[in-house]
């Protein structure tokens, strides 16, 4: 319920947001951008699995060192820590590389950051990669539509760049108004209070304008027309380093597990050499001196003194935390777990009935059952339909060749890994621990049918899978006799369905195996080649080649879907009576009993 | 030691039991063919009075289906019958 309402509560807000300021507009506008420029590097970074990145980036980051100068010359080459960082989250994500590599990628480009420090400190310099963006993206989305794998691939991670560089703009655009807001000289404070407010204004300035360069530009020119103390400016860098996680922690929110815990890694470095510098302020002060003096900067020369301080907290930062990377790695794993997947899980095979032949036969055929149950579902939204059309009275042909709308929402290799695939697993395995107490040769091969049942089932769900990809594709086609076509397997699928449910329920004594082989029958009479069905649309005109293949392979598909069906349902729902079912069994129709029926040998 | 007659008496029993197993068969097939000849006159009925023509043409595939099923249930008990 709750989670039904979240969506569109979310929805109004941002909607009432949007209405009350267009700041907000633009901002929430960058932070959508941004997601999506992450959305894009890690599919590009995805296509290079495998391949010659990641032989690479393993071989540059296999140790700790290697990952440290990895990350501090690739921060030195961008100028921009954040951006190394959420490439590094889209590297971790798409499995290329370990948190263990990420973290030290990451550390590095702390330290490379600094080197802009020196640059805007000593040359006023201030290389601005976002001036890239445009050309990135134009670049990009051509490369997007080429066919090549890796050419695809470099697109969609220049596109990402290039989406993450507009993003962070339309940020910075829409904090603009809240930017022109702050005055370093209306907060200027001494002592240890200075430093916790001025910190938290770096922090705050540098969320606003996205980049810790920006804040550092500020700071320097906030000093060099004395706006602020010098004390002020350092807690100012301590909050600029801080701040600057951001940009990771922003590009996590699309990341799994592992990124968010190299964004957590990220944040909690820089909190904690923050914490250390905020509390040894006056002794870094002076290591900052001694430094200075040692390398011929002037002693009132504080715009390099504050290049000097950046490049001593991020090297402290590194030389805190790379000791510590074994138990900062447990402490992430704790605090942000692995989520468990949801997996279905047998429900009826107890290890105790396992030993008990009945008990053991039962459990698998309820848990079987439960199966077509999980199946049924996945295969009437695989068909773009609703369970109900599945009941007794029901006219399913009306029902489909009258819908109007298609939808297949159903990731089927998803729900085939969690529901099918992992229940039926247990049930292999359940029949397998069995089989030792089955002393009666009738119950081993009850056990051994039902298993063939369960296996039909995947086979269904996999045939499902393949033909879904043109029911999307001609259920909404503009060409009525291939809709018809494709409508009629779903017709045919679906009253094999019917007449499951209604052998299962019971209510209609007509209803048993041997209604089954009028199924059978039909499925038999109208197969669109032995009928040549498809060679008149063919001859006709009425269908093109492509879609003639497409309908030879998926009546494949159907058929067997169908006797799949059909094939279990005989062994799943027989009747409980054990004289009964044998009756029934010798009375149903074999193969060429069928073909005969099919041929009008019998007589009307 | 076991006599003749117990000898005898034991081979009997088991043609017994087999014979048995047969007459439970015949009679389970019998019930059952009854069942499809109830639903074979039900359905004549329903294809008379059905008025749509594509329900009516399943409804007679329908009873082809149930004849072919008969024939062979017929020809199963007239094979039991005569073993019994």
């Amino acid at each position: 319920m709750i989670k039904k309402i979240i969506l569109p509560t979310i929805f109004l807000l941002l909607t009432y947001g949007f209405w009350l300021s267009p700041d907000f507009k633009e901002i929430t506008a960058g932070v959508a951008i941004f997601l999506f420029g992450m959305l894009a590097l890690e599919q590009g970074f995805n296509a290079f699995a495998g391949g010659t990145l990641e032989r690479t980036l393993r071989k540059s980051t296999n140790k700790m060192w290697k990952s440290l100068t990895f990350g501090f010359t690739a921060a030195t080459v961008m100028q921009s820590s954040s951006l190394v960082s959420v490439i590094t989250i889209s590297f971790l994500s798409a499995g290329l590389i370990g948190l263990v590599e990420g973290m030290g990628i990451i550390f590095g480009s702390n330290v490379g950051s600094t080197t802009g420090a020196w640059l805007i400190a000593g040359f006023g310099l201030k290389v601005n990669i976002a001036a890239y963006a445009m050309p990135m993206l134009v670049f990009g989305v051509i490369l997007i539509f080429q066919k090549s794998k890796s050419l695809k691939g470099f697109g969609y991670i220049l596109a990402g760049l290039g989406f993450l560089f507009l993003g962070i703009h339309y940020m910075k655009e829409g904090f603009e108004t809240f930017q022109n807001q702050i005055s370093l000289t209306d907060y200027a404070m001494e002592g240890f209070a200075g430093v916790v407010v001025f910190t938290l204004v770096g922090i705050l300035a540098t969320i606003i304008m996205q980049s810790s360069h920006a804040t550092l530009v500020l700071v320097i020119t906030a000093l060099s027309v004395q706006q602020v103390t010098y004390d002020n400016a350092l807690a100012l860098v301590i909050g600029a380093n801080v701040g600057t996680t951001i940009t990771a922690v922003l590009g996590s929110l699309t990341s799994n597990t592992d990124g968010k815990r190299l964004a957590l890694s990220d944040v909690l470095f820089k909190v904690t050499a923050g914490i250390v510098f905020m509390l040894a302020m006056n002794p870094v002060i002076g290591l900052v001196d001694m430094i200075s003096t040692s390398i011929g900067i002037a002693a009132d020369d504080h715009t390099l003194k504050l290049a000097v301080f950046h490049t001593i907290f991020n090297v402290t930062g590194v030389v805190i935390m790379v000791p510590l990377t074994g138990m900062l790695v447990a402490f992430l794993v704790r605090v942000i777990p692995t989520p468990a997947p949801q997996i279905e899980k047998a429900h009826y095979l107890s290890s105790a009935s396992a030993g008990i032949p009945a008990a053991a036969i039962e459990a698998v055929r309820k848990e079987t059952v439960r199966l077509f149950d999980l199946s049924v579902d996945i295969i009437i939204q695989g068909l773009s339909l609703n369970r109900s059309v599945l009941a007794a009275d029901n006219e399913i042909e009306d029902a489909i060749n009258n819908a109007s709308k298609i939808v297949f929402q159903q990731d089927i290799d998803d729900v085939y890994e969690r529901r099918i695939k992992s229940i039926y697993a247990d049930i292999v395995e359940f029949i397998s621990q069995s089989q030792t107490s089955m002393e009666a040769p009738g119950h081993l091969d009850r056990l051994l049918l039902l298993r063939e049942g369960g296996r039909d089932l995947v086979e269904i769900i996999k045939g499902i899978k393949h033909l879904q990809k043109n029911l999307k594709l001609y259920t909404s086609s503009t060409n009525s006799d291939i809709r018809q076509e494709y409508n009629n397997m779903r017709i045919q699928i679906c009253r094999v369905l019917q007449e499951l449910e209604m052998i299962r329920a019971g209510d209609d004594e007509s209803a048993t195996i041997l209604s089954l082989d009028l199924l059978k029958v039909e499925i038999n009479e109208k197969d669109i080649i032995k009928t040549g069905r498809l060679d008149r649309l063919i001859r006709e005109h009425r269908i093109s080649a492509p879609m003639a293949i497409s309908l030879m392979n998926d009546s494949a598909y159907y058929q067997d879907i169908c006797r799949n069906l059909i094939h279990m349902g005989g062994i799943l729902f027989i009747s409980s009576d054990q004289n009964e079912e044998a009756a029934e069994n010798s009375v149903a129709l074999d193969e060429v009993e069928i073909k005969e029926v099919v041929d009008g040998y019998v007589e009307k | 030691m076991m006599t003749t007659d117990d000898l005898l008496k034991k081979v009997k029993n088991f043609v017994d039991t087999d014979r048995r197993e047969r007459i439970t068969k015949y009679e389970s097939l019998k019930r059952l063919l009854k069942k499809l000849k109830i639903k074979e006159n039900l359905l004549k009925d329903k294809i008379r009075s059905e008025s749509n023509e594509k329900s009516q043409k399943r409804l007679e595939e329908k009873m082809r289906v149930l004849k072919a099923q008969r024939k062979k249930g017929l020809k199963l008990l007239k094979e039991l019958k005569s073993e019994i």
